[in-house]
């Protein structure tokens, strides 16, 4: 995956990435996240030298982009204590300037508080101001394609606009179109944090403010997997944006994406499609579990 | 009281086969069994010598169409759904057409195993092929699907389990149910599976994470816990020495049945198709070395790496709808010697999963043979496109169509002689069309 492009300079910016629990948060195509970062690293001469960090491991001293991605809800319970481990060089990591990619399991556990259907509370990172609520009795888990809305990225911290033709598709000042696929029965409330997105079509955060994900400084979280970051070429080359000025390399050169638009757009054309479909129906009917 | 649900099904397949909508293995039941709710109840009750029931994430159709041959050639008189229509519709319409059978052997769709089992009553052997992720937005992650076959087997002490011991899984499974189990597993040394994603990478029973000396597909491998006793059960039937000759799998298979395995088709993921057939029809009183011979002579049904042929081109079409099962498609390409073009089809319609994100999770970049021509086609083609680009397959080799019959024209007008497509649960439907004046080809 590392090959094409990536041994043309004599000496490449090394980005440090750390991959949060590759083996077990990995469920819906996190591998996908993984590759476009990669990828788009690659092309441009950069290498992106991956850590990976599992149950007990040691965290890097350097780094300049944590990725988290989702798991099952079984993993994520065995996984608490270990995140309570990691959390100070998590903070630390995320005060020094660092990008953190959260999806999903990840965007919940960055959160204050998970609170449980039958009311008791597991306790998050903390490193969000938001919580998550599980579904209630007769919720429905919020599954299907998204589109979203993205405006205002210079209120991403740093990194400047790596728009691609999407910025045509929006209209309406966005600047940026989000699209991927979520499956979630938590409802995540945001507190003094802005969500990443506003939702066109889907659910989004908790399927009543329309808030998709969440952004605070340099730590952006979605819900959208599909995997997110393939399709979505301005958020990888963003994340990238930002890591590549953490890591003191300068500014991203700038590389076309048609592929990845092309991907994009067909997702686009389907989650609209299937929200002219469902109409005024408010979910996806399926056994209720907890994410 | 089970004619008029038959004559309805009946009705209805004559219906959907003269207006050309395919081959009424769903339909005709669907209808009967919403107009006779109690159809499949009493149908149940009159199984004189009970059903067995092959179920889990891959593999099932495969499995039930072995098990179905050697249940044949040993001369028994039964019925089965051997097109692949798993759910309810599906068993009903079985039923309709052999309503005097006194046996049932039936490929149950792993999420409706509870349903079917409530209506039919219990089965005399369940037979589990394994668990991956498979269609995340409709059946949830693996381990809801093994606490629904828990729920279910706990309460059916009477009934057999035939199990696949190399699945961490399943065996947590089996062992919990308290039911008998006869376990069967595939041994390869040096398995190179390791970077495979795995759904069951933490013990079952303890959370601690599994340890393996091989993994050879997925979390099939020969696995143990390093903090409680859970581990590979010894198997009852174990195949090893594994080979492809001429694109044909043997091995040995040692246990309940001994002798030498020979199929038709290759791949590791038939030999657990095979030793899972033998399995289950050695419970059901056949001959384990007649199974083996049985065995021999199988030709795999439409989808399953079936071959059709016109002129001097061929063309091999396997079912592909989830990361452990699209790995094992690609190992089995990487064994066919020759030049290939390869279609992918993806559509993302709600039996294929709406969710298609598992294409991510496909080992494309270890495991996508050498290809002269690789072509997309279906509802998420450039998808399909970029995840083949990202592997690596050159812009010059990667084309994207509007349809199956133009990615096979496209192909041909290449010159490919040997052409692999590899179709989602609905795209076979379009494939099965796109073919419908090609001759098909034993193996």
């Amino acid at each position: 995956m590392t090959g094409a492009g990536g041994a043309v300079e004599a000496s490449p910016t090394v980005l440090e990435a750390v991959h949060l629990y590759p083996t077990t948060m990995n469920t819906y195509g996190d591998r996908g996240n993984v590759a476009a970062l990669t990828r788009r690293a690659a092309l441009r001469g950069l290498a992106l030298k991956w850590h990976a960090v599992e149950r007990g491991d040691e965290p890097p001293a350097r780094c300049d982009l944590v990725f988290m991605g989702g798991g099952q809800d079984r993993v994520q319970q065995a996984l608490a204590a270990d995140l309570a481990r990691l959390r100070p060089w998590l903070a630390a990591v995320i005060a020094d300037g660092a990008v953190v990619f959260a999806v999903c399991a990840g965007l919940q556990l960055l959160g204050r508080r998970y609170v449980a259907a039958d009311g008791s509370e597991l306790a998050g990172l903390g490193l969000l101001d938001l919580e998550t609520l599980a579904a209630k009795p007769g919720e429905w888990r919020l599954i299907g394609n998204v589109v979203a809305d993205v405006s205002d990225l210079g209120g991403l911290a740093g990194g400047g606009r790596t728009g691609g033709p999407d910025v045509t598709q929006t209209g309406g000042g966005a600047a940026h179109l989000l699209v991927g696929f979520e499956n979630h029965g938590g409802r995540t409330f945001l507190g003094e944090t802005q969500p990443l997105g506003r939702v066109r079509c889907g659910f989004g955060n908790n399927g009543a403010d329309g808030g998709e994900g969440v952004r605070a400084g340099r730590v952006i979280a979605t819900y959208l997997h599909g995997p997110v970051l393939p399709k979505n070429a301005w958020l990888t080359d963003h994340l990238l944006a930002l890591a590549l000025e953490h890591a003191g390399g300068g500014v991203l050169a700038a590389l076309p994406h048609p592929r990845e638009d092309a991907a994009q757009h067909e997702a686009v054309l389907v989650a609209e499609r299937d929200a002219a479909r469902r109409g005024r129906r408010r979910g996806t009917k399926l056994p209720e579990k907890r994410r | 009281m089970e004619l008029l649900p038959r004559l309805t099904a009946r009705s209805v397949a004559t219906a959907v086969r003269l207006s050309g909508a395919g081959q009424a293995s769903s339909m005709p039941g669907k209808v009967a069994n919403a107009l006779f709710p109690g159809y499949l109840t009493s149908h149940g009750r009159r199984l004189t010598e009970g059903f067995a029931v092959v179920t889990g994430t891959n593999g099932k159709t495969t499995t039930a169409n072995m098990a179905a041959g050697a249940l044949t050639d040993a001369g028994r008189d039964f019925v089965t759904n051997s097109e692949g229509a798993n759910l309810l519709s599906g068993i009903a319409t079985a039923f309709s057409r052999r309503p005097a059978a006194p046996f049932a052997l039936l490929e149950i769709d792993e999420a409706i195993v509870p349903a079917a089992v409530a209506l039919l009553g219990a089965p005399r052997v369940v037979v589990l092929t394994n668990l991956f992720r498979d269609q995340l937005d409709r059946y949830g992650e693996v381990n809801r699907l093994a606490e629904g076959w828990l729920d279910v087997l706990r309460r059916l002490s009477s009934s057999v389990l035939v199990a696949n011991a190399d699945d961490p899984l399943v065996t947590w499974v089996a062992q919990e149910s308290g039911c008998e189990t006869v376990f069967f597993g595939v041994d390869v040394r040096d398995g190179r599976a390791d970077h495979e994603v795995s759904d069951v990478a933490i013990c079952p029973r303890c959370a601690t994470m599994l340890e393996y000396s091989s993994r050879w597909l997925s979390q099939l491998g020969d696995y143990r816990c390093p903090s409680c006793s859970f581990a590979r059960p010894p198997r009852d039937l174990e195949a090893r020495d594994l080979a492809t000759v001429e694109g044909h799998a043997e091995a040995e298979v040692t246990g309940v049945a001994a002798g030498k395995l020979r199929l038709r088709v290759p791949g590791l993921h038939n030999v657990y198709n095979a030793v899972g057939a033998v399995a289950l029809t050695q419970r059901l009183g056949v001959d384990p070395a007649a199974a083996l011979r049985s065995l021999s002579a199988y030709q795999p049904v439409f989808g399953r790496w079936s071959l059709v042929a016109r002129g001097d081109t061929a063309v091999q079409v396997n079912l592909v709808k989830n990361p452990a099962g699209m790995n094992q498609t690609l190992r089995a390409l990487c064994e066919v010697s020759g030049e290939k073009a390869l279609v992918f089809v993806l559509n993302d319609n709600i039996a294929d999963g709406r969710d298609i994100s598992w294409i991510w999770d496909v080992d494309m970049e270890e495991l996508l043979p050498p290809a002269a021509l690789v072509v997309t086609s279906g509802t998420r083609k450039h998808e399909m496109a970029l995840r083949l680009s990202y592997a690596g397959v050159p812009d010059e080799a990667l084309a994207t169509v509007d349809s199956v019959s133009a990615a096979l024209e496209l192909a041909a007008g290449r010159g490919a002689r040997a052409i692999y497509l590899l179709p989602t649960y609905t795209a076979l439907k379009e494939v099965r069309g796109a073919l419908a004046g090609w001759k098909e080809v034993r193996q």
